[in-house]
Formats: structure tokens, C-alpha cells, sequence
């Protein structure tokens, strides 16, 4: 979270016993000044990437920070994005530097359509289902650099991408009939393994850092838990119909690996379960249809790509007072 | 009743009174009695009307005189009659007649009727009447009546259609109708005529002979005043050559009766006739009637009619007429044209239709007459609109007449078109346009069929138009049909009135840092899809509003709908309820909606609208996160976050707590924070966040000794923060450091 500080005169002096003194200093008198900004969104409507200004939920969207830009994703420390900019990725090292510096990331791949941050801010993931190409970027502290694009048409065309976890170099990704699935796991080796096929299209997933693969049905109601998916195991139904499950947008572990958030389209709804005895445990209510449940800082995550001009941005704020919040897009 | 024998005319009181009675009262009573009928009473000097009920008829009254006076009244001289001899009296034998009080004499008066014409006679009757008093002279006067005897008289006359020349009839005559082709027919006409002084009375009219009927004659018995007439007809149609004889009777009231003999003659043609038509020949026969071949609706046909004279002398043609819409002589004949036995004369005439249907033509050559029949082809398009269930007639640039329609509301008319020619006919084009009052808005509407479409005769094609005003006020659109072009007309009347409706959503105070959730319900459903926005204003306790006060759908404001018959307004999520934030600033929030028609946005809105208020209080501060700033070897600092709603804070209380095993001489600070709380919250680039805030506190590390200072960070286990605006004080939150 960005600060910004009074200005005035504070001035005091305390004394440790143990001699060190600790003073709260004289501010900068004419240092600028500003409230709260909780962090920065890709608004795919305005093609933008935008402050939220104030917390939520007493936020909005504020002015951009870099415009034009198809496809953005913001970090999950709110200080970095990949945009692009024309066809290139370009990597934004601080979104509040004003202007914002875009720096083309060199060896990236032409139009990715999906971008997925690892948690810790530190990699990520370029995805193109036009080109059948992947893509992982390592580095950190912003920097970022691209390891060779893989290319998945090895595998098939018309893949989509599941879950990433950056982190650990893999990805999941799914070729899709009219009633059917076929997943496979892709690994920054540029080893792609087939996991297994489904009656079913899926409709997204989730991939959490022990390598566990969670895959939602687009139509038959189910969640498939794959476990350790390189050991060549069987998907393991641990969610179905009884359990609300309609039809899944996405799907999202927190980060304590002990909740499963499955947003759901049809029903407008995110319902949160119990990773340990599969039930359901919530169900939170939205304002409009979600789209994805990407990570936005430590205990936030993005619910929908905001596409419609009367659509506000959704954040899941997890953790207690588990809530959906809205931030407006302004006037 | 329909004669009054008896009518009384009185005179002028006085007027018939002898001087020498000067002012006495007229000493009797007077009634005047017909026989079967109530006595009437009379005053003296009046006059009685007697109607005989013809001529040659009598009628008779009595005349009753009694005494009405107090002493007694001498008659001493006969009752005189003055009068032509149609009128007699009977005489009073016993004179002098001495009449007491309440004693009475009559006398019996017959008028027989001798003329159709008025005739009138007096009664006159002396008397002398006892004074009442002693040594007083007698008095005398008359006993004086007029009567008026009338009667009706009827004459019968009749003219022939053929010439019109009136001839009278009486009983035993002949009406003598003019020679007449089988199957034509002859009129008569036949007036029957109250050439009397009084009203008479027709009770039949009968007819006898098969060839003869009775045209527009009355109900009968009829009532004839004199000088009025009876008209009827009487028609002659023979079916066969030959003669043919009957009679006509008529009625009086008196019972006499007139009997007329009736004749006729039946007679064949002295002329053969053939139609040609084309290369065909047709015999024709007098009283015939022939079809003709068809005709396309536009284009002509000619015949000619060949006459020739098949009698032994020759033969004259002195009439030819012919009638009939569409047809015409083609050359007129040039008459009169006299035929030698066996000489011919031909003529022609052409039909020309204009409109498709069997046109029908009369053509008369002297007494002969034809009749000819000509279908016309063509197609003919007819056009109607049905509203409910009344079907209206159109004709092509007539008016489509949808009434008042309400706005909002849709009335719908079938529009008709029907082929009523005797051809196919072809719908190539439907259009509709219109609302001239608002060109942006299709308020005349159809779904116009597939075409083209062939039409058989008398099939037709049916389509639906709509009306949808969209504002008040007179509405026209066109409707065209190929070359056809009408006026689509209607009147938008206001809408219903909206009924209450209900905010729904919290009231009163409210937590600020909140997204509440609010709805609009109608008590009742609607019958028309409405829009609407919902607006929020936000009023301010302190400097500035909250930019972050804004709908879920972004702004302040937010637009719904209603669909038609629903009560329940319908955000831009597609749900009844919309989240709204409240902001963290002190104040109030309006929230006020306003309705519209969707078709025409016609604001309905009531003009007293309560609206929804929400009150966000003054609070003291609240501290939502603390996080680490830049830390060195020789300070840090902490950044805290939260909100004030009265856009002040006026200190900040520190609190530093050590690790386990150190000890600070002093670990609390209270900082004033109230000017630079003043410069921020005063400056503009605050009122972007409304109450929120984020202080950001360094901590400067300094001692003599550079070991103490490298370790002395790391003695410090957490600082807790707390702020304190006008209201009061805050949360404490707190950052754990080591």
C-alpha cells in the first residue's frame, strides 16, 4: 500500500534507557500529499490501468495511469503490471511513478491474451490460445525476464489456461470440445503431460503451490481435485451439484490452502468450502457476473474483468468479514 | 271513430239575443242527441254540424228543450225551420206548450244529404217566460239553433303510365291497359277522390284477374278529407298472349262500392331480333335476358342488335332506348325507322366497365324490352380496419382512425384488404410509417405480411397495426398499399398516474466505510414498461463531499427499470437491489428517484417525491491499518490509515512497546496533530478521498553509542496508534515489528 504523509509540525523526543533516543521527526513541510490508494486494476472497458482510490469500501477507480493498453495485469503487490503495449508486453516496474514507464519485456511473446502474476509478485505467466504458446517470466523485484515460449501446438490448438502458478514454473491448460475436456499440465521445462480428459468442458481451475490441480466442469456441475497430476492419478470428483455448484467462472485457493472459492456465473454467486470436509461453508451474492478470481494483494482477489461501462470492479476479500466489495468506476 | 256527425260551434255570448230580453238569462237547456249517440249540450244561438256519410244518406238529431228558469215559460207558435229542404223538423202538435220548471219538449231534425256540397238551416223556436215577481212584465226571447249538414263524395280516375292522360271511372267502367309484351308489365295509376264537404272513408280495395296486381296501396280502411286523394297502382303483366280481364272493387263506410273492370292485352313482337356478338348470332325474345360475354374492367365489347320485321305490313321503330352503367349506343339509331315487311335495322352499343361485377342493361325497342347481363373482370380492392368489433370501411386516402390511446399502451386495428373484383389481384408493397409528432419514434407500427400476395376475388389478406404513442397529443402516420395511400391517426392521452412507491434500503443513521444495498418497489404493479434514475446527493458536515458516495454502477447517478405490470425496479446489474457506498464523511445522503415512460419518455414522476435520507454521523476516527514504512539503521516509519468523519484529527497517541527485556524510560508520545489534520483536509487534493487518511510517522534512532543504535530497532516489539478528532477517540491499531 502506497503512503502519503501530513504535513505540519510534529516534533517530540523520547529517551530509551538503554541511550538510543527515539524522536518522531519534523515532516517535510511541502511534501505532496494524499489520501489511501488501495491499489491498481487492468479496466479491460477503458483498456486502462487505473488507481483505486481510498479503501474499499469507500473506493473508486480513479484516473489511468497508462491508457491504450489491450491487455494489463497488475501484480499482486500492487506496485508492478505487464501491458501491452501495441502487440508487446511491456513490464510497468511502479505504477506510481507519474508518468507510469512502461520497458518492453525483450524475448516475450507477441499478444499474449492471458497474464497470470505468481503470488509473490516475483514471476508470471504469458498465455496466447491464438498462437498455442506459453510463456513464463522469472525475476523479481522488478524485473522480470522471459525463459523461451513454449510452444503447445505440439499438443493441440485452441487451448485455454487454466491455472499458473509461476512460482513453481507450471501451468494448466485445456483443450475443450462441445462436451468434453482434455487438461494438460505444462512445466517450464517445456514438458507438456496430459492429465486426463473430461466428460465435460472445464471451465477453469486452480493450482495451488503444492502442485495440487482443482478443474471446474462448465456444465456438469462438478469440481475434480487432481493431486500430485504427474503421478498420473485419477481426478477425483470433490464437489458436484448437492453442493451448489451450477456453472463455474473460476476457481481460486486462499492462500492458506484450507478454503475453495468457485464463482459462479449463473447463480451470480461466490460459495466458499471447506477444503477439508467439502463443504460448503458461504455463499456470497454479487453485483454483476463474475469472470475470475485473480489475486489482488494478500487477501484479495479480483472477481470479474470489468467490461461494461455500469460495471464496477468486485473484490473477494477473504480472511474474517469474508465480503464481496464493489468499486465504482467513477463518474 | 273516425267521424264526428255532431260537431257544436257556439256563438258570441249575446249575440243571438232579441233586445226586448235585454240583460234576462236564457231560461232553458239545450242538448242535442243523435241517435246511438250521448245528447250533447248546446248553448242557444250555436251551431251543429251533421255529416252524412254520403250523398243520398240522412242523419237524424233530437232537439231537447227543458225549462230551466223559476216560473213557467209558454211556447204559444210552431218550432220554424229556415233552410233548403235537405233539412226537415217534426212540428209541435199541442199549442200553446206551458212548460214548468225542469219540464222539457223536443223536437226531431233530419238532414239528408241531397249534394256532395254544405248546406245549412236554422231552428227557431218563440217563448215567453213569467216574470217572478208580481206586476212585473213577461219576458221573451228565441230558442235559436243552427245546423250544417255535410257529406262525402268520391271520385275514381285513373291515367295510363304510357301517356298520363286522367280518366274518371265510374261504377261499372273499364280501366283499358295499353297493349303489353308478355313478361313486360303496363302501370296504371289510380286516385280516388274525396270530392265532398266531409271526410270520407275508403274500407277495402280488392283486385280479381292474375295478371293484375295492386302497387303501393295503403292499409286499409283509410280515412280521406275532403279534397284529399288515395293513390295506388295497378300493374299489368301479362305472362302469355292473349287478352286478360278483372276487376277492382272499392269500399265506402256507407257500404257502397265501385266496381271497375280491368283489361288487358297481350301481344308478340312484330319484330324478330338477333344479337351479334362476335361472330355468334343470338336469337333474342322480347322480355329476354341475356348474358353477355365477360368484359375486361377497362376495355370494350360491341354487339349489335339486328331488328327485322317479320309482319306482313310495314312496321315502325320509334323507340330505342337503352340504360345501364357502362353501356352505351355505340352509333345512336336514328329513329324513327320504318321497316318494310321483312326489311331489317341494326344498331350497336358497347360495354365499357370501369369497375369489375355484373352490370345489368335495359333496352327497349318500342314496346320490346331486353335485358342483358355483362360480368365485368378486373380486380377491385376494398379496404376495411377493425377496431374491437367494430369493422369500419376505408377507402384509399380516407383516414385509419385508432381513437385515444393512452401512452405507453399499444391499440392494435386489422387492416383488411379484400379483391371484391371478379379477377386475381396482386399486394406488392405494405408500408407503414409515422408519428409525425415525434419522427424518432415509430408509433405506428405493423408486421408487414410477406408479398407480394395474389389476391383471388374475394379473398383478402389481413395484417395487424399497431399504435404505441409515445407522447400525448394527435399522432399521424401512413400506411400505404401499393398506389393506395391512407392516414394513420391517433391521440396520445396521459398515461395512468404512477402509484406509491417505497425506497427501499436502510434509513436513518448508517455506518460510513459501508456499501448498503437499495431497491425501488411500486405498491403496485404498473401497466407500462417505466425507466427511471436514481440519484444520490451527498450533504456535508464538513468541507467537502465524498467522491467515493457513488451506486455500484458507477457515479451518483444510476438508471432502473420497471417492466410493464411489475412493481419492482431492475438496476443496470440486471438485479432488484444496487449496492451503494457511504462514504466516510459526516452528512447526509439523498437518495431520490425519477420514473418515465420507456416508449416517449414521458416523465411521470409525482410532483411531491419523499426520498430515501441516510445520516452518516460524526464519529470518532477510525484506524483501519498500520504498516512499516522505510526502515534504516537510524529511524523508520509507520504508515496508519483510516478515516475521520469529521475530516479532523487532532492528535495521535503512540505507544511503544519493547521486546521482552528492554525497558524505555518513557514509551508513550501524544503527538497534536490538529494543524496539519487543518492543512490537509482544507487542501483540495483530500477531498479526492473524502475522511480517509494515511499518516505516515518517522521515527528517528540517535544515541552516542553506535552499538546501542545498530541493536536499538530491534528492541522495539510493536507500536500501537490510536487518533482523536473532535469527537473522540479512535481504535488503537497496532504494528507488530519484532
Amino acid at each position: 500500500m502506497h503512503a502519503y504523509t501530513f504535513t505540519g509540525q510534529l516534533s517530540r523526543v523520547m529517551r530509551s534507557l538503554s541511550g538510543a533516543a527515539l524522536a518522531v521527526v519534523s515532516l517535510h513541510a511541502q511534501s505532496p500529499l494524499s489520501g489511501p490508494i488501495a491499489g491498481f486494476v487492468f479496466d479491460a472497458g477503458n483498456q486502462s490501468i487505473r488507481a483505486v482510490v481510498g479503501l474499499p469500501p469507500s473506493a473508486y477507480l480513479g484516473a489511468p495511469v497508462l491508457t491504450k493498453t489491450p491487455l494489463a495485469s497488475v501484480a499482486p503487490n500492487g506496485k508492478y503490471a505487464i501491458a501491452l503495449v501495441g502487440t508487446r508486453p511491456n513490464l510497468i516496474a511502479d505504477l506510481t511513478a507519474a508518468p507510469v514507464a512502461p520497458a518492453e519485456l525483450i524475448g516475450s511473446m507477441d499478444s499474449p491474451d492471458r497474464i497470470v502474476w505468481a503470488a509473490d509478485s516475483a514471476s508470471a505467466v504469458l498465455f496466447s490460445s491464438t498462437a498455442s504458446s506459453l510463456q513464463f517470466l522469472r525475476g523479481g523485484d522488478a524485473m522480470l525476464s522471459p525463459d523461451p515460449a513454449i510452444d503447445l501446438s505440439t499438443a493441440g490448438t485452441g487451448f485455454v489456461l487454466l491455472a499458473a502458478d509461476p512460482a513453481h514454473g507450471r501451468a494448466a491448460i485445456a483443450l475443450n470440445g462441445p462436451s468434453t475436456g482434455a487438461v494438460y499440465l505444462v512445466e517450464d521445462s517445456g514438458a507438456i503431460t496430459p492429465l486426463g480428459s473430461f466428460t465435460d468442458a472445464v471451465a477453469g481451475g486452480a493450482l495451488t503451490a503444492g502442485g495440487t490441480l482443482y478443474i471446474a466442469g462448465q456444465s456438469s456441475h462438478q469440481v475434480w481435485m487432481l493431486q500430485n497430476p504427474k503421478s498420473g492419478g485419477s481426478p477425483q470428483a470433490v464437489l458436484g451439484q448437492a453442493d451448489g455448484v451450477n456453472q463455474p467462472a473460476a476457481l481460486a485457493v486462499d492462500a492458506g490452502g484450507s478454503l475453495l472459492y468457485l464463482a459462479d456465473k449463473a447463480d451470480r454467486t461466490i460459495r466458499v468450502y471447506d477444503m477439508a470436509s467439502w463443504t460448503r461453508i458461504d455463499e456470497l451474492t454479487l453485483d454483476s457476473v463474475p469472470s475470475t478470481l485473480e489475486a489482488f494483494g494478500a487477501s484479495l482477489f479480483l472477481v470479474n474483468a470489468r467490461r461494461d461501462a455500469s460495471d464496477p470492479v468486485l473484490l473477494l476479500k477473504t480472511g474474517p468479514g469474508r465480503t464481496v466489495m464493489f468499486i465504482p468506476a467513477g463518474e | 271513430m273516425l267521424f264526428r256527425y255532431l260537431r257544436v260551434l257556439p256563438l258570441l255570448l249575446g249575440m243571438g239575443f232579441p233586445a226586448l230580453v235585454g240583460q234576462n238569462i236564457f231560461p232553458f237547456h239545450l242538448t242535442v242527441q243523435q241517435t246511438g249517440l250521448n245528447p250533447v249540450t248546446v248553448a242557444n244561438n250555436s251551431t251543429i254540424t251533421l255529416l252524412s256519410s254520403a250523398v243520398g244518406r240522412s242523419v237524424t238529431v233530437t232537439v231537447t228543450v227543458i225549462y230551466v228558469g223559476a216560473t213557467q215559460a209558454t211556447i204559444s207558435t210552431d218550432a220554424q225551420l229556415i233552410g233548403p229542404t235537405s233539412f226537415s223538423i217534426t212540428h209541435l202538435t199541442k199549442l200553446p206548450l206551458i212548460l214548468q220548471p225542469n219540464e222539457s219538449f223536443t223536437v226531431d231534425l233530419t238532414f239528408t244529404a241531397t249534394t256532395s256540397g254544405t248546406a245549412t238551416a236554422q231552428l227557431s223556436i218563440p217563448y215567453v217566460e213569467a216574470a217572478a215577481a208580481a206586476g212585473k212584465p213577461p219576458t221573451g226571447g228565441n230558442i235559436l239553433l243552427t245546423f250544417t249538414g255535410q257529406s262525402p263524395q268520391f271520385t275514381i280516375s285513373y291515367s295510363l303510365a304510357s301517356n298520363g292522360n286522367v280518366i274518371g271511372l265510374t261504377d261499372g267502367a273499364t280501366i283499358q291497359f295499353q297493349s303489353t309484351p308478355v313478361n313486360t308489365s303496363s302501370l296504371a295509376n289510380v286516385n280516388i277522390t274525396n270530392v265532398g264537404g266531409g271526410p270520407g272513408v275508403i274500407t277495402s280495395i280488392s283486385l280479381t284477374g292474375a295478371a293484375f296486381q295492386t302497387v303501393s296501396l295503403p292499409l286499409l280502411p283509410i280515412g280521406v278529407n275532403p279534397g284529399g286523394t288515395l293513390q295506388f297502382q295497378i300493374r299489368y303483366t301479362p305472362v302469355s298472349t292473349g287478352a286478360d280481364q278483372g276487376t277492382l272493387k272499392v269500399t265506402f263506410a256507407d257500404g257502397s262500392m265501385v266496381t271497375v273492370n280491368l283489361q288487358g292485352t297481350s301481344v308478340t313482337s312484330n319484330f324478330t331480333y338477333t344479337l351479334v356478338s362476335g361472330t355468334d348470332l343470338i336469337p333474342l325474345t322480347p322480355g329476354q335476358t341475356i348474358k353477355l360475354p365477360d368484359t375486361k374492367v377497362g376495355q370494350s365489347q360491341t354487339f349489335t342488335v339486328q331488328v327485322q320485321n317479320t309482319s306482313q305490313a310495314a312496321q315502325t321503330i320509334t323507340l330505342a332506348v337503352l340504360s345501364g352503367t357502362g353501356f352505351t349506343f355505340t352509333n345512336p339509331p336514328v329513329l324513327p325507322a320504318q321497316l318494310a315487311p321483312g326489311g331489317t335495322y341494326s344498331f350497336s352499343f358497347t360495354f365499357t366497365p370501369t369497375v369489375p361485377g355484373t352490370a345489368t342493361a335495359t333496352l327497349r325497342i318500342n314496346s320490346d324490352l331486353f335485358t342483358f347481363t355483362d360480368v365485368a373482370i378486373g380486380p377491385q380492392l376494398t379496404y376495411t380496419y377493425t377496431v374491437g368489433s367494430t369493422v369500419n370501411t376505408v377507402a384509399p386516402a380516407g383516414t385509419v382512425s385508432f381513437g385515444t390511446v393512452p401512452v405507453g399502451q399499444t391499440t392494435t386495428v386489422q387492416f383488411t384488404v379484400k379483391n371484391t373484383g371478379t379477377a386475381p389481384a396482386t399486394v406488392s408493397s405494405i408500408g407503414v410509417s409515422g408519428g409525425a409528432s415525434n419522427p424518432t419514434s415509430n408509433v405506428f407500427s405493423s408486421v408487414i405480411p410477406s408479398l407480394p400476395v395474389t389476391l383471388d376475388p374475394n379473398a383478402s389478406l389481413t395484417f395487424s397495426i399497431n399504435f404505441t404513442p409515445v407522447t400525448t397529443g394527435q399522432a399521424t402516420g401512413t400506411l400505404v398499399i401499393d398506389a393506395a395511400q391512407f392516414t394513420l391517426s391517433g391521440f396520445g392521452s396521459n398515461p395512468p398516474p404512477l402509484p406509491s412507491f417505497q425506497i427501499t434500503g436502510p434509513t436513518g443513521t448508517v455506518k460510513p466505510f459501508d456499501q448498503v444495498t437499495v431497491g425501488i418497489t411500486l405498491s403496485q404493479p404498473y401497466p407500462l414498461p417505466l425507466k427511471g434514475t436514481l440519484v444520490v446527493r451527498a450533504s456535508s458536515d464538513s468541507f467537502s463531499n465524498d467522491p467515493a458516495v457513488q451506486f455500484s454502477t458507477g457515479g451518483t447517478t444510476t438508471t432502473f427499470t420497471i417492466p410493464a405490470n411489475q412493481t419492482q425496479a431492475v438496476f443496470a446489474n440486471g438485479a432488484t437491489q444496487l449496492r451503494l457506498q457511504t462514504g466516510t464523511v459526516s452528512g447526509t445522503l439523498t437518495i431520490i428517484p425519477t420514473f418515465a415512460t420507456q416508449a416517449g419518455s414521458l416523465d411521470i414522476t409525482p410532483a411531491n417525491v419523499t426520498p430515501l435520507t441516510i445520516v452518516i454521523p460524526r464519529l470518532a476516527p477510525v484506524l483501519l491499518t498500520s504498516q512499516l514504512g522505510a526502515s534504516t539503521a537510524t529511524g523508520f516509519s509507520i504508515a496508519v490509515t483510516g478515516y475521520s468523519t469529521t475530516r479532523i484529527v487532532s492528535k495521535l497517541d503512540v505507544q511503544i512497546t519493547p521486546t521482552a527485556g528492554t525497558k524505555f524510560a518513557n514509551n508513550t508520545f501524544s503527538i497534536p496533530v490538529d494543524q496539519a489534520s487543518a492543512l490537509w483536509f482544507n487542501n483540495g487534493a483530500s477531498q479526492t478521498f473524502g475522511g480517509q487518511f494515511t499518516i505516515t510517522i518517522p521515527f528517528t534512532l540517535s544515541s552516542s553509542d553506535t552499538a546501542v543504535l545498530q541493536t536499538a530497532f530491534l528492541k522495539i516489539g510493536s507500536v500501537t496508534v490510536t487518533a482523536t478528532n473532535d469527537v473522540g477517540t479512535s481504535n488503537a491499531v497496532t504494528l507488530a515489528l519484532h
